[in-house]
């Protein structure tokens, strides 16, 4: 890359974070008091029903998403578009039924929000030109910049979140979402799912998860960093896909049995010792082999939180190569009875 | 009377019998042939055996008839050494067991060596390092994915494994 081109994006870069036309959202001063105590009836309230506007309204919005994940940032530009009972769908994408639901704040992740942060109304903010109100996550008995987990500017007009940051210990935007255009629809519908929507994933409750943990699956409740299990997915292909989140971040876990594939190449980074394969950036996504399993994390966390959870799951192999004497005459006899077995 | 002498042939050339029944054993050799010729045969069988084999003590009957009189304690022998058999006699049931032992061996190491290699680990199902992931976590998580994933094919979701 030559240098002209590294410092016209390095100075994009830096225009998109400090405040270009994009993002240009008024981040308010550290030493700023909250103008409302902790976990205030007030931040709750404009987050609850931000939640259920976006998901109740129909509307569409082009979205600005940037990560730093990675060495360099990732930024695109996104036509979304959401129907109420259907989900969100970016416009445009080859594979349609892959709704995704860009939600700025999702209805199931703000329990886990509320309950580990604490929500304070910064106030009133203009943010890419449109009147809105800063509501911040504040990690629990810090002060600081590092305090701030996460902000929301929710907007006047709409009551929708207009930006959603996510900054990680040392105060650092991770990921940043934000709308250039936002409006709500009229006279639309929701869209049914076409006939080549692929057989739906079954989503596991707590029995059925137990069930899992009984056979041998190494699933845990939770991960460092705060992060809880709040949903578990059972897809078609066998891949049981587990969500992890403290209400900011959200790590996936997607755990299927076997071994890594001969290709699997890539680069490679080392967390605490153990050699990962990272797959992508934006979001990360780290593959590895443990316990019998192919391992594979997606998150938008920060780079601690993601290493702090690849370090708490498997990664030796078991001693597969050495099978038990039993097991191997049972084998062998298994093998004489099936050429004996004239039905067989 | 019967109608030849029997047993009492052996008596009567022994010279064993009481003098009455002599005298009935003479009287029907006077006109029975057969013993006749069985006393004469009998006599000269006698006569060979004098003439040619040892001859046996007189008392010898009287000895053997006081045999069942002989004291009945055990009779102590001299003390042998224990001998080394080279070759070991095995009882009939230890040798059931041994062979049952051999064919249960026989059978393991059959088995182990039919058997085999253990069966390696089978390759995860589905591509780990595919972006479909990124798209899963994003319908969970409200995270937006990024253009980069959005140009795969839809059956790239399941290309991990070789086609058999």
């Amino acid at each position: 890359m030559s240098r002209l081109r590294l410092l016209l994006l390095l100075g994009c870069f830096g225009a998109l974070v400090s405040g270009g036309p994009v993002l240009a959202c008024v981040a308010p001063d550290p030493a700023e008091p909250a103008t409302s105590p902790a976990r205030s009836a007030t931040a709750l309230g404009l987050l609850e029903r931000a939640a259920t506007v976006t998901r109740s309204m129909p509307w569409h919005g082009t979205q600005n998403v940037l990560s730093t994940h990675g060495d360099m940032p990732s930024f695109d530009i996104l036509d979304v578009e959401h129907h109420p009972g259907a989900g969100s769908t970016v416009v445009g994408l080859a594979d349609s039924w892959r709704t995704v639901a860009p939600d700025l704040i999702d209805d199931a992740l703000f329990a886990l929000l509320a309950r580990h942060y604490d929500l304070t109304v910064v106030g009133a903010r203009l943010c890419g030109g449109r009147p809105t109100t800063l509501v911040e996550a504040r990690r629990p008995g810090q002060t600081g910049p590092s305090a701030v987990a996460g902000r929301f500017w929710i907007d006047s007009a709409t009551h929708m979140v207009w930006r959603r940051d996510v900054l990680d210990d040392d105060g650092a935007v991770v990921v940043s979402s934000s709308f250039s255009a936002l409006g709500f629809m009229k006279g639309k519908h929701p869209v049914e799912p076409t006939a080549s929507t692929p057989a739906t994933s079954t989503h596991l409750d707590d029995h059925q998860v137990q069930q899992l943990i009984d056979e041998g699956w190494p699933i845990v409740d939770h991960l460092p960093s705060g992060l809880e299990l709040f949903d578990a997915l059972l897809h078609p292909d066998g891949v049981v896909q587990l969500s992890y989140s403290d209400g900011l971040s959200t790590l996936s876990l997607f755990v299927q049995q076997g071994s890594l594939p001969a290709g699997t190449g890539g680069p490679q980074r080392e967390v605490g010792g153990e050699m990962v394969h990272v797959a992508s950036n934006a979001p990360e996504q780290l593959v590895w082999a443990g316990g019998g399993r192919t391992w594979t994390l997606v998150s938008d966390a920060s780079e601690a939180t993601i290493d702090q959870a690849v370090l708490v799951l498997p990664h030796a192999d078991p001693p597969s190569p050495h099978e038990g004497m039993g097991r191997r005459v049972w084998r062998g006899m298994s093998r004489v009875g099936a050429w004996l077995n004239p039905f067989g | 009377m019967s109608a030849h002498l029997g047993q009492a042939v052996n008596t009567f050339v022994d010279g064993e019998l009481d003098p009455t029944r002599e005298d009935e054993v003479l009287a029907h050799l006077a006109w029975c042939g057969s013993c006749r010729t069985d006393v004469a045969t009998l006599r000269g069988f006698k006569a060979a055996l004098r003439q040619t084999g040892p001859r046996l003590p007189s008392d010898l009957s009287a000895r053997l008839m006081a045999v069942s009189t002989f004291p009945t304690t055990p009779v102590r022998h001299p003390r042998r050494r224990p001998t080394v058999h080279v070759t070991p006699h095995l009882s009939p049931r230890l040798r059931r067991t041994a062979v049952s032992g051999a064919f249960v061996v026989l059978g393991l190491g059959g088995a182990l060596s039919l058997a085999g290699p253990p069966p390696s680990q089978p390759v995860a199902p589905v591509d780990p390092t595919n972006a479909g992931f990124v798209v899963d976590h994003g319908k969970v998580s409200g995270e937006v994915p990024f253009s980069t994933i959005d140009f795969l094919p839809a059956s790239a979701r399941r290309s991990a494994s070789p086609a058999p």
